[in-house]
C-alpha cells in the first residue's frame, strides 16, 4: 500500500482543530443476504456518523470509486473488492460469524460494539498515512470518545489503552471542554485534582460525558495515581447489569487480584473477588458462593473486567488448583468449627464482612 | 476447628517491613518480642530486630485463643517459616515497598510459602509506597506469571485499619475456600 498524504492538519486540541476528511465506502449486498448482513453494515454506517468529530480525521460515506477505505461483507463477489486488495488499498470486513483469520487485519465480527468501530477508524487513519498495512494501532493518536447511550465505552477504551502499552501519549478527559482527567496511554496510570479522584471513586463522575483526546501530560502537581482504580471504580459503577462481553452463563476466574489498599473494597466486593479467587464461577454460582446481591456480583464482575483481571474459563477446563486446594481444606476441616471461628475472628476485630 | 490443634496467623516477611508493627496493631496484649540489636545495619538500618519471633494473641470471646505469630526476617532463620506456617490459619506476607528488591522478594517468599502448603491462605501487604501507587499492579502481575494468584496491597500498618484489611481478605479467602458457605449462619 501507498502511503497516503497525511491530514492537511495535525489535530491536538479538540476544540480548536479542523479535522481533515477521510473517505470511507460501504458495499451494500445487491440480492438477498442473511438479515445480520444488512443490520452489521446499517449498524457500521451509523457509527461512521456517530464519530463524526471524534476522530482524529472526520470520516465522511463516499462511493467507491472515491474513497479511501472499502467496507464490504465476507459474503460479497464484487469484482472490485478484489482490485481494492490486489492494489493493497485499505478494507474493512465484515463478518457474521467469529472465525480464525489472521489474514484479515481490519475484520469486524456482528454484532459489534461502537468501540470497536471508533479503533478501527483510528486505526485505519495510521494504516493510510503510514502505508503499512495491518499496522498495530499507535494510541498516541488514538482518539477515544464517549457517548451518552453507552456507558461501556469509557471503560472499553481503557481496555483497548491497555492493550496498546503507549505509555509515551497521554489522553486528556474534557468535561465541558474543560481538563479534568489525564490518562497515559497504556492506561497504567492517569492523574486528576483529588476532587475528581473522589468524583471517580464514589461513581459521581459519569465517564460517558467525558470525551478523550489525545492530548499533553498533565502540567499541574497531581501525581499519577494506579489506572487500575480508574478502571475499577468506571467499570463498577457503569452498571448493575454484566458488561456487555460478559455472558451470565460463562465461567471466568482472576488473573490476578485488584489492590484492596487501594480500592477499600466493600465487604460483598471482596467476597465476590475471594471466591472468585478460590474456583471459577458463573454469575449465578458467585451470587450463590459470595451470599451477595446479583447487582454486587454483576458490578465487582465488571470492575475486574475493566481491570483486564477477569479470564473466560472453558467449559472443558478443569477445576484451578485453588479449587483443588479447597477441596483439600474443606475435607480436612469442620467446616461449621472453622465458620464460626471466622466469626469469631470477624467479631473480636470488628470486622464486618460477614456481620 | 479442633481444639487441640494450635490456631495461628503468621506475619512473614523481610527485615524491616513491619511485621512487629502489624502484630502490635491487632494483639489483645502487647507482643512478646525477642529483638535485638540490629547488627545487620547494611541490609536495613532499624537499631533492632526480631531474632526469633514475635508472638501476639487474639481472644475470643468463645475462650478460642488465635496466635499471632511473627517469624524472623533475616534469611538464615528461614528454617523457622516452615516450623511456623504449617498448620496456620494463613500467613501475611510483608514487604517494603522503598527497597529495590521488593518485586524480588515479593516473588522469593511467594514460592517459598507455596512450596511449603500450596493451599495455604496468603495475602501480602506492601508498605512504604503509596496505595495508590501504580507500581503495585506490577507486583500482583509479576505473581501471576509464576502462576500465583493472591491478593497484593499497599498498606501502612501502623494504620489498624491497614492491617485489618489483610485479615479481613485473609478470613475471605478461608471462607471461600470451603465447599458451600453457610450465609444464613451470620
Amino acid at each position: 500500500m501507498q502511503p497516503r498524504p497525511p491530514p492537511s492538519r495535525a489535530v491536538s486540541d479538540p476544540d480548536t482543530a479542523v479535522r481533515p476528511d477521510r473517505r470511507i465506502a460501504v458495499l451494500k449486498p445487491t440480492g438477498v443476504v442473511d438479515e445480520r448482513i444488512t443490520h452489521a453494515l446499517q449498524l457500521m454506517e451509523s457509527s461512521i456518523w456517530a464519530f463524526h468529530g471524534t476522530t482524529h480525521v472526520t470520516w465522511r460515506m463516499a462511493s467507491v470509486d472515491s474513497a479511501d477505505v472499502l467496507v464490504f461483507h465476507e459474503g460479497d463477489t464484487d469484482e472490485r473488492i478484489a482490485q481494492w486488495k490486489s492494489q493493497n488499498k485499505p478494507v474493512v470486513e465484515i463478518a457474521v460469524q467469529s472465525r480464525l483469520d489472521s489474514d484479515t487485519p481490519n475484520l469486524l465480527v456482528y454484532p459489534f460494539r461502537a468501540t470497536q468501530v471508533l479503533v478501527l477508524l483510528e486505526r485505519l487513519e495510521t494504516q493510510l498515512t503510514s502505508g503499512l498495512e495491518g499496522l498495530v494501532p499507535d494510541e498516541s493518536t488514538l482518539a477515544l470518545a464517549s457517548t451518552d447511550q453507552d456507558p461501556w465505552t469509557f471503560v472499553e477504551g481503557l481496555r483497548t489503552l491497555r492493550t496498546l502499552q503507549n505509555s509515551e501519549a497521554w489522553l486528556v478527559g474534557r468535561e465541558a471542554r474543560t481538563p479534568i482527567l489525564w490518562v497515559r496511554g497504556d492506561a497504567a496510570t492517569y492523574a486528576a485534582e483529588p476532587v475528581t479522584v473522589q468524583a471517580i471513586r464514589r461513581g459521581a463522575l459519569n465517564p460517558s460525558r467525558l470525551t478523550l483526546e489525545k492530548g499533553s501530560a498533565p502540567i499541574g502537581g497531581q501525581a499519577p495515581r494506579s489506572g487500575m482504580e480508574l478502571s475499577w471504580f468506571t467499570g463498577y459503577f457503569a452498571s448493575g447489569h454484566l458488561a456487555p462481553s460478559l455472558t451470565i452463563s460463562t465461567s471466568y476466574r482472576m488473573s490476578s487480584w485488584p489492590n484492596f489498599g487501594l480500592i477499600r473494597p466493600s465487604p460483598s466486593q471482596m467476597r465476590v473477588v475471594a471466591a472468585l479467587a478460590a474456583a471459577a464461577a458463573d454469575l449465578s454460582e458467585i451470587i450463590r458462593r459470595a451470599g451477595v446481591t446479583a447487582d454486587e456480583a454483576a458490578r465487582t464482575l465488571n470492575a475486574l473486567y475493566a481491570c483486564g483481571m477477569l479470564v473466560r474459563v472453558s467449559p472443558s477446563e478443569p477445576g484451578s488448583a485453588a479449587s483443588a486446594g479447597a477441596r483439600r481444606r474443606a475435607a480436612s476441616e469442620p467446616r461449621a468449627g472453622l465458620a464460626k471461628l471466622l466469626a469469631n475472628v470477624r467479631k473480636h476485630l470488628g470486622l464486618g464482612a460477614r456481620s | 476447628m479442633s481444639g487441640d490443634r494450635e490456631i495461628k496467623i503468621v506475619f512473614t516477611g523481610p527485615m524491616g517491613a513491619g511485621k512487629t508493627t502489624a502484630i502490635r496493631a491487632i494483639s489483645d496484649a502487647p507482643p512478646v518480642s525477642t529483638e535485638v540489636a540490629n547488627t545487620d545495619r547494611a541490609t536495613n538500618a532499624k537499631p533492632t530486630t526480631t531474632v526469633a519471633l514475635d508472638y501476639g494473641q487474639l481472644l475470643l470471646e468463645d475462650g478460642t485463643a488465635v496466635s499471632l505469630y511473627g517469624t524472623p526476617g533475616q534469611e538464615r532463620f528461614s528454617f523457622m517459616w516452615e516450623i511456623l506456617c504449617r498448620g496456620s490459619l494463613g500467613v501475611v506476607l510483608l514487604l517494603d515497598g522503598s527497597t529495590a528488591t521488593a518485586c524480588q522478594d515479593l516473588q522469593g517468599y511467594a514460592e517459598a510459602f507455596r512450596r511449603i502448603d500450596p493451599n495455604q491462605p496468603f495475602v501480602i501487604g506492601v508498605g512504604r509506597v503509596p496505595p495508590d501507587d501504580y507500581r503495585l499492579d506490577e507486583y500482583a502481575r509479576a505473581l501471576g506469571a509464576r502462576g500465583i494468584v493472591a491478593p497484593v496491597f499497599g498498606v501502612d500498618v501502623r494504620q489498624r485499619e491497614d492491617v485489618l484489611l489483610l485479615i479481613e481478605t485473609l478470613l475471605c479467602v478461608l471462607e471461600a475456600q470451603m465447599p458451600e458457605p453457610d450465609h444464613a449462619a451470620h
